[in-house]
């Protein structure tokens, strides 16, 4: 127990940042899942219904959708996210030194993009109507003729470019100080012995890496699996009925629909609360994997 | 300047890590106490706690009779020197001199005056607009003691302070350092793993291993009189000469089966002193009690294994056999020719030590 | 320089035009006289920075709010976010580094465990507590979520930062008779710059680009932001001039534009120092 004294130093500096995380992290964290239990709706009327939003969520046909969507959602972004990071660190890392900085710049850029530019920019170059970036080109160009409905007809692969353009300078940066601390001994040896470049990426550096590799891996599927700002911004949910809405966004629509009398906060809050074991377990999961509680130093001072 | 007592002082980190054991030791008012010892012998740990960094796991720390186990460092009055020099480099030397006296709140204009002072007295009164950085190593030393000094402190605790200076400014900051505590008149405690800074430095030398007190005397005693077997070849720049005897029921002693003449008073000692027998005895003798003379004059021979020039004088390394080499330290040249020398003990400056402890004088 | 050599520059060369190429063609647009394609040059769209209303034409102004006061709320909710990150992680990591605080570990796991915490998760409970304490349609009610989102993971940013400041000077200074918080605000806190700076920036840019807060948290257009005011156009892209759309983004990048040329090096060092702690 720290002395008296110490007192007025903890509560300014630990005291201050625990009220807050208390009051706008963990009291809507236990309050989502209180509401999960009622059938609390726009009228903000409730009455405690126990497990019952729970049980029309295994019902609805609609849960499936939306768990396939997510799955498809995060496998998708995924792949982009690592394959994109890692080619852009492994090209990054062998061009020269400027070429590579400025490579990864401007990768980094959609990341610190404000979202609603990102999505406006993203829309209107694949846009349906002929005046989309895209279709412009392509038709100046003569390869097609008419307009191509990007975004109706390739809606997957739509989100998996604008959340894939944003996920991936994570891996990109994780890979590229990764690939930089190999000892370079390793690299020359290959190549004295005759190895190509290419070789020596795959059978070296890939290798070598796969720590960092299943660590992004890992983090970013966390953060996937309740994704939904871009989808929401760009093709919310659609287009038609349902076709990209994950579960993350289905929670939120059931919650802030754009028709008010339609908010459904009970329900909602028992999707999020399955969310919430969802990355309660895959949580606890990488922290015994990739032992994260170690490292942790105590500091010199006993005073 | 106070009298500082260290009560029973023991610290243990974790569950099992002793890093202090059960220390007693006495530093006078106004004396130059140096800690000395090899790395992880715990007079760093027993610094921190003098200091209050540590807490004592069990034990006390009295200034002046007064119980200092639960004061903070800053209510302790100390000045500290790191071997780091611990210098704040985002301020002028000014600054980081006048830091202390800010704390304390003095008066503008008696900061000025205190800073210059000690400025001058340690001849940095030229740099006082530079960063630390701009300094040079020695420099930037004398400013983390002009700090330590400026609050005029009770104590002095230093860690190691010129470790990381040059062989030669070391030296030159050591005679300064001596001076300047003799004038000031503060009791210090100066933690050092080397022997020669020890030896020059101390009023008087508390060694520790591995947690405990093994000796607290002046350099002269720890000299001539070292308690046990550790001392003897910790202390002195020439290791000392640890002879390996066993003594059977005859009070003959035998350096590997072959005899070897100990003068009378001392097996009496050895007699009297109740330790049984037989039994492995050490003999300490130091390389200048050490002398050499033709093979047939004495019955310990050997081969001139090596021989070191230090200038002045020299040290011949004389190898006995496989296990024994005995190092003497003399300023004659005269055994160049012949390989083979014979060894003569000067059994008056002469220890016999048990596995630890120390026999006769 | 080899073949492959001279193809591999060629292919970073393209894939950096290519990741250019998104933002050259909003510029272009911006300043285009066609409302939906590039063409020409004009800088009529860019009308509201002068005039602060979004739509020139007086029939239609009143619809969207004044953009001046857009851009205000853009800015308050930015540097409310950026300060109080940066204030709440230096002191916040400090003592989790340099004190032994008791459960340390604990808290240190907490922390770590807590950061990037999907916004979905809250945004419920957050609705309704705002509500409770009356900050719901608040920008203050938005920073604070935003601040308890960021907050985790600049903790450990500065804690790990100040693990990296020597131990002897924090000594010293206690030894020199200083409390903790002293020895904070004029020894650790000026040492630790380099660190809170790059927290600051980052902080700024996560703060000027929200959206999803506000759009849930803020129902009145006076408290809008300017990625609400961006939607709102989204929401009208079939019927609205593009050009504007396209302005009004422009518009909203810069500042960012700006924060991450200047400070490249920086946030590729912190965002390391986070990541890897």
């Amino acid at each position: 127990m720290p002395p008296l004294r110490d007192m007025p130093f903890i509560l300014l500096f630990i005291g201050i940042s625990t009220a807050i995380i208390l009051l706008f992290l963990l009291i809507p964290a236990v309050l989502t899942i209180f509401i999960s239990t009622t059938n609390m709706d726009y009228s903000l009327k409730w009455q405690f219904i126990g497990l019952r939003n729970y049980q029309a969520l295994l019902t609805d046909p609609l849960t499936i959708r939306f768990l396939t969507n997510t799955a498809i959602f995060t496998a998708g972004v995924l792949s982009f996210n690592v394959l994109v990071g890692l080619f852009l660190a492994i090209l990054s890392t062998h061009v020269s030194e400027l070429l590579g900085y400025t490579l990864r710049a401007v990768y980094l850029l959609p990341r610190v993009t404000p979202s609603v530019v990102l999505a406006f920019t993203m829309l209107w170059i694949f846009s349906p109507t002929e005046s989309g970036v895209l279709n412009s080109l392509l038709r100046y160009i003569g390869i097609i003729k008419n307009p191509v409905a990007w975004t109706t007809d390739f809606p997957w692969q739509f989100l998996f470019l604008i959340n894939g353009l944003v996920g991936c300078s994570l891996g990109m940066l994780i890979f590229t100080s990764a690939i930089k601390s190999i000892p370079p001994d390793y690299i020359v040896a290959a190549r004295v012995d005759g190895a190509s470049t290419l070789r020596i990426i795959a059978g070296i550096i890939v290798p070598m890496i796969r720590n960092h590799i299943g660590f992004v891996i890992a983090y970013q599927t966390l953060s996937l699996i309740a994704s939904f700002e871009y989808i929401l911004l760009t093709l919310d949910g659609g287009p038609g009925y349902y076709t990209t809405e994950v579960w993350a966004l289905a929670a939120y629509h059931r919650a802030f629909s754009q028709y008010f009398i339609a908010a459904d906060y009970g329900y909602a809050a028992a999707m999020v609360v399955i969310l919430m074991l969802a990355a309660a377990i895959l949580t606890i999961t990488y922290w015994k994997i990739f032992r994260l509680g170690s490292g942790i130093t105590e500091p010199k001072l006993e005073v | 300047m106070v009298e500082i007592v260290l009560e029973k002082l023991t610290k243990i980190f974790g569950k099992n890590v002793i890093a202090v054991r059960d220390l007693d030791l006495v530093i006078k008012d106004k004396e130059f106490m140096v800690l000395l010892g090899p790395s992880g012998c715990g007079k760093t740990t027993t610094l921190y706690m003098i200091a209050g960094i540590y807490k004592p796991t069990r034990g006390n720390i009295y200034f002046d009779s007064k119980l200092m186990n639960d004061v903070e460092p800053k209510d302790r009055n100390i000045g500290m020197v790191f071997q780091s020099y611990a210098l704040y480099p985002h301020m002028s030397v000014f600054d980081n001199i006048a830091y202390p006296l800010k704390i304390k709140k003095l008066p503008k204009q008696e900061i000025v005056k205190r800073v210059r002072y000690v400025a001058e007295m340690l001849k940095i009164d030229h740099l006082l607009d530079r960063k630390p950085s701009q300094l040079s190593g020695g420099q930037q030393q004398r400013v983390a003691l002009a700090r330590a000094i400026a609050k005029h402190p009770d104590v002095f605790l230093m860690d190691e302070p010129l470790s990381n200076l040059d062989a030669k400014i070391r030296v030159e900051i050591r005679a300064e350092l001596k001076n300047l505590q003799k004038r000031l008149g503060i009791t210090t405690i100066y933690v050092t793993h080397d022997q020669a800074e020890a030896m020059s430095l101390a009023d008087r030398v508390a060694i520790m291993n591995s947690g405990s007190l093994e000796q607290v005397a002046t350099p002269e005693e720890l000299y001539s009189k070292p308690a046990s077997l550790f001392v003897a070849s910790f202390i002195g720049s020439v290791p000392a000469n640890i002879i390996r005897v066993e003594i059977d029921e005859d009070y003959k002693a035998f350096l590997r089966d072959r005899e070897v003449a100990i003068p009378r008073e001392l097996i009496e000692a050895i007699r009297v002193s109740g330790s049984k027998i037989p039994e492995i005895f050490y003999i300490m003798v130091r390389p200048e009690d050490v002398s050499l003379h033709s093979p047939g004059e004495s019955d310990l021979v050997g081969e001139i294994f090596s021989i070191e020039y230090l200038g002045k004088d020299l040290v011949y390394h004389i190898k006995i056999h496989e296990d024994l080499t005995i190092r003497a330290y003399t300023s004659r040249e005269n055994l160049l020719n012949s390989s083979k020398v014979g060894v003569k003990i000067n059994w008056k400056k002469a220890k016999i030590y048990r596995e630890d402890g120390k026999l006769i004088v | 320089m080899s073949l492959g050599r001279i193809l591999i520059n060629l292919l970073a060369m393209i894939l950096i035009l290519l990741g250019l190429s998104p933002y050259a063609l909003i510029l272009l647009l911006a300043f285009s006289e066609k409302p939906t394609s590039i063409q020409g040059f004009t800088i009529d769209s860019f009308a509201f920075i002068a005039t602060g209303k979004l739509l020139q034409d007086p029939r239609y102004s009143h619809i969207y709010p004044n953009i001046h006061a857009a851009l205000v709320n853009t800015l308050f909710l930015a540097l409310g976010v950026s300060f109080l990150v940066t204030l709440l992680s230096s002191m916040t990591g400090y003592a989790l580094s340099r004190y032994p605080v008791p459960g340390r570990r604990a808290i240190l796991a907490t922390v770590l465990a807590l950061h990037g915490i999907p916004v979905i998760i809250l945004l419920i409970g957050l609705y309704f507590v705002l509500r409770f304490i009356g900050l719901f349609n608040t920008l203050i009610g938005v920073i604070l979520a935003k601040v308890v989102l960021d907050l985790p993971l600049g903790i450990w940013i500065m804690k790990n930062f100040y693990d990296n400041l020597p131990w002897d000077i924090e000594i010293a200074s206690i030894v020199d008779g200083a409390g903790r918080f002293t020895t904070w605000l004029r020894i650790m806190l000026p040492l630790a710059k380099p660190g809170i700076a790059a927290l600051a920036v980052l902080e700024f840019i996560s703060g000027w680009g929200e959206f999803i807060l506000v759009y849930t948290l803020v129902t009145s257009n006076t408290n809008w932001t300017l990625s609400m005011v961006i939607r709102g156009l989204i929401g009208e892209m079939g019927s609205v001039n593009l050009n504007l759309l396209a302005a009004l983004s422009i518009f909203y990048l810069i500042p960012v534009l700006i924060f991450f040329i200047a400070t490249q090096k920086y946030l590729l060092r912190i965002a390391f120092g986070g990541v890897r702690g």
